[in-house]
């Protein structure tokens, strides 16, 4: 695009305008029937200065209405907000608010030269309303056929510019200015002005044609007739049929030509106006618009007679109507190809651009590169344009999403990869055997451990038997019954069932030496809830089991061969002092000392073995139906008489207190209630052992209440845990081993017993456990 | 009423209290380190009443029960002296009469004989 815009616009726009602006003058002679070469000098000399002054005028206009535009286009990038307003207001604007004006002047332009035209050669033409009516005419066809050449060629011209800064008012989020005009009624100017010029042109030159010419030429040739005829009256014939020749006298009686007279007789107002003429004049001539004849005399030289001739117009002047059709498709042929060329050309390149953004999108091209489209004209077009950037903005943002969305998905995914790998690696360095399977029982993960436990024994995971080998062992129980493949804890954790370290046992295909499993297993919901797979975790614990047989089997020897000393021990101390009557009182203490020690050996005995038989469930439990208060009643009796401590037993609900239950474990549990309640203690006390019944939940209960030491609140959590001793590091720790209430519990617990206890440090405990009523007893 | 009594336990200091007890409610006591031993004893002379350990070298009492059962068409009844923990079911095993569990007081183990020696219970 050239740097200064005015020049390159004006120059083109007045360049194609010339051509045509130099036709008009030819057909204002024309139209005027000015043949006379002096009278068409004037005519074209005037039109020529009139053009002169007025493109001038024009060219100055439009260099003022496109400065905003010259000095955008020096600094398009650096240009401000203000500054490109003004110059799309410019390129939008200019083209309509020019062209009405450019087209205006062509409006009135030959009016000055009509005026003139007129007072030079006012008696040739006579008609001065008619020539100002054909003037306006002349004007409106000119302003008809410029209107739509002017705004074509200028929104043509003005389009790119204003395209471009469209776009960089788009940058700078300035909104678009300027009037729009519609395409619509662009579109009916156009054909309304492409109808009107032709029209009102063909008019024009017919009715003047008519008025001007024809008329002009009858009178003309009436009077040349007429001299002729006056020159040789005697030899005069009829005439020609448009010209009747004839002897009149001064009345206007014609003498010689019937024809003649029945034509004046026809024309009233000739006859009336030639009777008036004779009467005044020797020779004359008289036009009648209204019949279209035209009457000549000649004075007779020598006579009081006159020649006359009365013309009548030929059927059309031909050459006349060629000159018009000629002129105006000469017109009509550059003009309007002119005007359409323009007109398509800014209709077209917008919606060629949109069509190509638009073919960009369809063929799936890199959203990022597609360019905005500019706004080359504020109309329907450049609303389509608006339509598509903003597309193109809201594709490029959902590019841009998409983009985003893509980069965390692959992130998400690298994060996804990196955790399944750290787990791979934490599930393969696990020592356990992990196994995961989906609804239908196929194994869908197992870590490494697990592929060593499968290549030992296939069968623990509990695969469908379809995928097991035939060979598998099937697992049993640690006493020794077979698994079913409904208890393979995958299957039954696809069941929903959770199960938490149960034991199997297989048999080594190797060395058929019995390998023990713990397993657990669950099943795994989705997030309705429903089961969609299980996970099992299976570790080899032959070795802890085997450390466990040998720590009880080791337990068992050690109390075996304590027993025998301690029996030693107790044996020859309860001997002595029976049968030794000679006894100090010292010597007894000390042999009561010894039996009481060797008492507390076994019982540390005793419970070690206890609660190694407990924590391997080997615990022999032979339920019978016990009187429970006989049972508390003689562990009560049972107990070291101390005279600080007095317990006592009682009744809080009616008996009887019958309980399904293994008395000796059961009075194992008493005792270490009431061992530990004299313990706890230290400056003596009531103990009191109340006796319980609840029907309702089938049970009876014991609970033992000392008013002891009570046991500190921190410490109350874990009083059942094994080797556990809540007064450890206190005044209170009286020694023991954390045993006996593990056991108390233990024993209960296992006879489908409860037991709880209550306490506050320095006001002492309540130790309470329940046993399932005896049948008979619950009935009764 | 004495009678002989034949104790085999192993270990000589608890043999020793178990017959310093039973002698001295006049009892003859005659003591079998082993059940090999305890089986020369019944041999020489039968016992009227046998204390049987359980857990013993060279042959232990289940053993010498079974030995001495097989042997004796006549036997004396057993009473079961040990300290295993299953004491009652270990006695049942070897047929015994009676048992008693290590340790023990010593006028228990002399009631039990005693009971055992009674033409009544027998």
């Amino acid at each position: 695009m050239t740097r200064n815009l005015t020049a390159r616009v004006a120059s083109i726009a007045f360049g194609v305008e010339l051509a045509f602006a130099c036709a008009i003058p030819i057909a204002y002679l024309h139209l005027f029937d000015i043949d006379e070469g002096g009278d068409r000098a004037v005519v074209i000399g005037m039109a020529a200065a009139l053009y002169v002054v007025r493109t001038a005028g024009l060219i100055t206009w439009l260099a003022l209405l496109l400065r905003p535009i010259d000095r955008w286009l020096k600094q398009p990038d650096a240009a401000g907000a203000q500054l490109t307003l003004g110059a799309a207001r410019a390129a939008y604007d200019t083209p309509l608010a020019f062209s009405i004006v450019w087209a205006t002047t062509w409006l009135v332009f030959y009016w000055p030269v009509t005026a003139i035209l007129q007072s030079r050669f006012a008696d040739r033409i006579p008609l001065t309303p008619r020539a100002g009516a054909a003037t306006i005419l002349f004007g409106i066809s000119c302003f008809s056929a410029a209107l739509p050449l002017a705004y074509s060629l200028l929104t043509r011209l003005l389009g790119p510019v204003a395209g471009r800064i469209s776009l960089a008012a788009r940058e700078r989020g300035v909104a678009l200015p300027g009037r729009r005009v519609s395409l619509r009624v662009r579109l009916v100017v156009l054909s309304l002005s492409l109808i009107a010029a032709p029209t009102v042109w063909l008019t024009l030159t017919s009715y003047m044609s008519q008025v001007w010419t024809g008329q002009r030429d009858l009178a003309a040739r009436a009077e040349r007739l007429a001299d002729a005829v006056a020159q040789a009256p005697a030899s005069h014939g009829p005439g020609t049929p448009l010209d009747l020749t004839a002897i009149a006298s001064r009345d206007g009686t014609v003498r010689d030509n019937a024809e003649a007279a029945r034509e004046l007789f026809a024309a009233p107002a000739l006859r009336f106006r030639l009777a008036r003429e004779l009467s005044r004049k020797d020779s004359g001539t008289v036009l009648d618009p209204s019949s279209e004849r035209a009457a000549g005399y000649r004075a007779i030289p020598g006579s009081r007679d006159v020649a006359l001739v009365i013309s009548r117009p030929p059927g059309r002047d031909h050459r006349a109507e060629v000159f018009d059709l000629l002129f105006f498709a000469l017109v009509a042929a550059s003009w309007a190809p002119v005007c359409a060329i323009f007109l398509a050309g800014s209709i077209a390149g917008p919606l060629q651009r949109i069509r190509r953004v638009v073919s960009q999108i369809v063929g799936r091209e890199d959203v990022d590169k597609l360019g905005r489209i500019p706004v080359f004209h504020r109309d329907e077009i450049g609303d389509l344009a608006v339509g598509a950037n903003e597309m193109i903005d809201r594709l490029q943002a959902s590019a841009e999403r998409i983009r985003r969305y893509g980069a965390d998905r692959e992130q998400l995914l690298a994060v996804a990869a990196r955790r399944a790998a750290e787990l791979d690696a934490v599930l393969d360095n696990m020592v356990e055997g992990v196994f995961a399977c989906d609804k239908s029982g196929s194994i869908t993960h197992t870590n490494a451990a697990g592929h060593r436990l499968l290549d030992l024994l296939p069968a623990v995971t509990g695969a469908p038997p379809a995928e097991k080998p035939a060979t598998a062992p099937l697992p049993y129980h640690p006493d020794g019954r077979a698994v079913c493949a409904a208890e393979l804890p995958l299957v039954r954790a696809l069941a929903g069932e959770v199960i938490v370290e149960e034991d199997e046992v297989l048999e080594s295909p190797n060395d058929h030496r019995p390998v023990f499993l713990r397993s657990s297993a669950a099943p795994i919901r989705d997030p309705s809830g429903a089961i969609a797979g299980a996970v099992a975790v299976a570790r080899d614990v032959t070795e802890v089991v085997e450390l466990d047989r040998l720590k009880d089997q080791f337990i068992r020897v050690a109390a075996h061969e304590l027993k025998t000393p301690v029996a030693i021990l107790k044996g020859y101390a309860l001997t002595l002092m029976r049968t030794d009557k000679t006894l100090s009182p010292r010597s007894r203490r000390m042999l009561e000392a010894i039996d009481r020690g060797a008492e507390r050996i076994n019982r540390i005995v005793e419970d070690l073995v206890d609660v190694s038989q407990a924590f391997l469930d080997v615990l022999q439990l032979l339920p019978e139906t016990v009187d429970l208060e006989e049972l508390v009643r003689a562990s009560v009796a049972g107990m070291p008489h101390t005279e600080m401590h007095r317990i006592s037993v009682r009744r809080g609900a009616p008996g009887p207190f019958n309980v399904s239950a293994d008395q000796a474990r059961t009075r194992q549990a008493v005792r270490i209630l009431l061992d530990n309640a004299i313990k706890y203690s230290p400056s003596g006390g009531c103990i009191e052992v109340v006796l319980d019944r609840d029907e309702a939940n089938g049970e009876a209960g014991v609970s033992v209440a000392d008013c002891g030491v009570g046991i500190p609140t921190q410490g109350q959590e874990g009083i059942f845990r094994l080797f556990y001793r809540a007064h450890t590091d206190t005044p209170h720790d009286y020694g023991g081993m954390g045993i006996g209430l593990y056991m108390a519990k233990e024993l209960i617990k296992r006879q489908g017993g409860r037991i709880w206890f209550r306490s506050r440090e320095g006001e002492g405990s309540t130790f309470s456990f329940t046993l399932p009523l005896a049948r008979e007893s619950a009935d009764s | 009423m004495t009678a002989r009594v034949l104790v085999v336990e192993d270990d000589p200091d608890l043999a020793a209290l178990e017959a310093d007890v039973l002698e001295e409610r006049g009892h003859a006591v005659e003591i079998a380190n082993n059940g090999k031993e305890a089986l020369e004893a019944v041999q020489r002379a039968a016992p009227d009443i046998i204390l049987l350990d359980m857990k013993m070298p060279v042959m232990g009492g289940r053993e010498f029960a079974e030995e001495y059962r097989r042997r004796e068409s006549r036997a004396a009844p057993i009473v079961v002296v040990t300290a295993a923990d299953d004491a009652q079911r270990r006695a049942a095993e070897v047929g015994a009469s009676a048992w008693i569990g290590k340790p023990f007081d010593p006028e228990k183990l002399v009631e039990k004989v005693a009971s055992l020696l009674d033409p009544a219970h027998r």
